[in-house]
């Protein structure tokens, strides 16, 4: 379960160019997300919809912990994540659309190496390897390097090293991005499978398709801040007239 | 502990995969000193051979009848024509083909039979072998101005003591390998250092900035492993790594030194006495801290660019801050003193200087050591803590 209560990011923002020169325009801030907060239950995917620059990503590296909140809290099964990162991120894996994979290892030397890094059991370790390897149908290209392998292999790759530690809370940010129909398909088959095996998942995304595709809750975040967040069944009876995309526009529209 | 060995593990994997960091680490230190003993010194000493076996072509105008002619005519090697009076000297150099031309003045012959000075002018050209052709001609005319002054000392019923009152005798205490240590003892440190730098220059940059590049420090930094440990075992690489390049240039060096030693001459046997197992141990354990620092400080350079090409161009003008100490420190008046001693990269460029010229004074090489372990911990330190900044981190 993921609990997220009023999480808001402020950053610096970067000079330009110009206030470099001159010196002078001051400093001033940017709130990247701005008060949001939802609750993700096991069993069940939050979609977190928003346009590109929303704050998605951050408050997802947010409650990944690898950002930490100007304020509010995040509860990844029970843990705080500003007071105990390590025990948190042992319960979550971390997904993107870049794969993140090393280029020069293979598939099997990415898994071991990810299966060191979450400490888990050589025992348990080589066993969840090859379960891994055969789900995911990986063993044809366990050996050859990953910068070797087609783009929907990779994310073969990417989501077993996602599951190495077997976390209880996976967070896929915007996971097909740029990837063709095929990759996307397998990706979204997988989050569907993490659902079914009882994990708390949490994607993101700004492609409406893979909303009505996944979503059992949804939030829709503009600007820094969650603007709507509701069972997608309340959703759709909420805009039934109206198609997935104009919904959307009107939930902006309305924040902005 | 299982974590930082995964990490170093891994990481080493990945760099001994990749071309680029195998040539910055394997590559260049194994061949730069073959190439500057076998190569350079090899092909130089060949040069000079040439220039002082090559036949000289050398035009004299107004010569006289005069024993110096004589001495030049029967010089072994020399090629003498006689051109016409008027003559332009430097365009039958530089355009004629001669390799020089000398100019006797018209009373020559009468000034050297008398008691003055015969005057003659030698056009050469100093660029190229011009040196050695000159220094070959000058060796002629020495040897007949010798015989000469002999000769007007003797007919004033003098010796050569008359004009030589004062004879010195040279003794110079310094050992041979503190004359060698001297010369060259700051030029061999000086590319260890550089190597050990490059060699550990690439790996810092693919580990910290490429991670980020290729979105895999994200992934990284979701694992449940301290960040802590992530780092040291990175850091643990590009030591290693470092320390790997500056083993492998001394190795080669020797090997090439070993190889080559007969065709380069003296080089070899001016170097081999410095390198006595101590002293390469002395000068590693200097080293070791100071390649922390280079790891610690490329490490945190190259967490705070934004993709690789961003830290190479950050990183590549850092290489002038070693330069500069280094060649502070192969100046011959700059000396290891305790003041010296605690200056990061000067340090170790003098201390192994006194090493290897085995002229070492403890107190400063121990300030030496207390300057570069503090330096590696204040490199590590900074290093921990500003690669822990999410600002640094995620810097976009």
């Amino acid at each position: 379960m993921i609990q997220v209560e009023g999480i808001s990011k402020v950053f610096k923002k970067a000079e330009t160019n110009k206030q470099k020169v001159y010196r002078t325009a001051p400093k001033t801030t940017f709130t990247a997300v701005d008060n949001v907060s939802f609750t993700c239950q096991p069993g069940r995917i939050y979609t977190l919809l928003g346009p590109n620059g929303a704050g998605k990503t951050t408050a997802l590296r947010i409650v990944a912990s690898m950002l930490q909140p100007t304020t509010g809290t995040v509860k990844i099964c029970g843990v705080d994540v500003t007071k105990d990162a390590r025990a948190a991120r042992a319960k979550l894996g971390f997904l993107t659309g870049s794969t993140g994979l090393y280029n020069r290892l293979t598939p099997w030397e990415t898994l071991k190496y990810f299966a060191a890094l979450h400490q888990v059991e050589d025992s348990v370790s080589q066993e969840r390897m090859e379960q891994l390897i055969d789900r995911l149908a990986i063993g044809e290209f366990a050996d050859r390097r990953v910068g070797k392998l087609s783009m929907g292999q990779k994310q073969r790759v990417s989501i077993a090293r996602t599951l190495m530690h077997d976390p209880e809370v996976i967070i896929f940010d915007e996971p097909t991005n740029g990837l063709d129909v095929l990759t996307s398909r397998t990706i979204i088959e997988w989050i569907r499978e993490c659902k079914q095996a009882g994990k708390t998942v949490i994607f993101s995304t700004h492609i409406m398709g893979e909303v009505s595709l996944l979503s059992d809750d949804l939030g829709v975040i503009h600007n820094g801040k969650l603007c709507y967040d509701d069972s997608f069944e309340n959703f759709k009876s909420q805009f039934g007239q109206h198609s997935l995309e104009d919904a959307f526009i009107s939930i902006l529209e309305d924040a902005s | 502990m299982k974590i930082i060995w995964a990490v170093f593990k891994k990481e080493g994997l990945d760099t001994l995969r990749d071309r680029r960091a195998i040539i910055a680490m394997i590559v260049i230190p194994m061949v730069i000193f073959p190439v500057i003993f076998g190569g350079l010194g090899f092909f130089a000493i060949k040069e000079v051979k040439k220039a002082q076996e090559k036949v000289l072509k050398i035009g004299l105008i107004q010569a006289p009848e005069s024993p110096l002619v004589d001495s030049l005519t029967n010089q072994e090697g020399f090629e003498l024509s006689d051109l016409p009076s008027g003559t332009d000297a430097k365009d039958q150099v530089d355009n004629n083909g001669l390799d020089a031309v000398i100019v006797f003045n018209e009373s020559f012959a009468d000034e050297l039979n008398g008691t003055g000075a015969g005057e003659l002018s030698l056009h050469y050209r100093s660029t190229g072998n011009g040196g050695i052709s000159r220094n070959r001609i000058m060796n002629v005319i020495r040897d007949y101005q010798t015989s000469v002054r002999e000769t007007r000392i003797k007919d004033l019923g003098y010796t050569l003591d008359f004009i030589n009152p004062v004879k010195v005798d040279f003794q110079d205490t310094a050992t041979q390998q503190e004359q060698i240590g001297e010369a060259i003892g700051g030029f061999i440190p000086y590319l260890f250092i550089i190597l050990c730098f490059t060699g550990a220059m690439y790996p810092a940059i693919d580990l910290g900035a490429g991670e980020k590049e290729r979105g895999t420090l994200e992934t990284l930094l979701t694992s449940s492993a301290p960040l802590i440990q992530i780092i040291l075992g990175k850091l643990a690489l590009i030591v290693c790594s470092g320390l790997f390049a500056a083993s492998l240039s001394m190795t080669s060096m020797g090997l090439a030194m070993m190889s080559m030693g007969s065709r380069i001459g003296d080089i070899s046997s001016q170097i081999g006495p410095m390198l006595q197992p101590l002293n390469i141990l002395l000068f590693f354990s200097l080293l070791f801290p100071l390649t922390i620092f280079f790891a610690s400080f490329l490490m945190t350079l190259s967490f705070f660019a934004k993709s690789f090409k961003e830290a190479q161009s950050i990183i590549s003008p850092m290489m002038a801050l070693i330069f500069i100490p280094l060649i502070f420190g192969m100046m011959p008046w700059v000396k290891l003193t305790y003041v010296t001693a605690a200056v990061p990269i000067l340090n170790i460029s003098l201390a192994s200087k006194a090493i290897f010229s085995g002229n070492v004074e403890w107190g400063p090489v121990a300030v030496v050591y207390v300057s570069l372990i503090a330096l590696a911990g204040i490199g590590f330190v900074a290093c921990t803590k500003l690669a822990s900044k999410e600002s640094i981190l995620f810097r976009s």
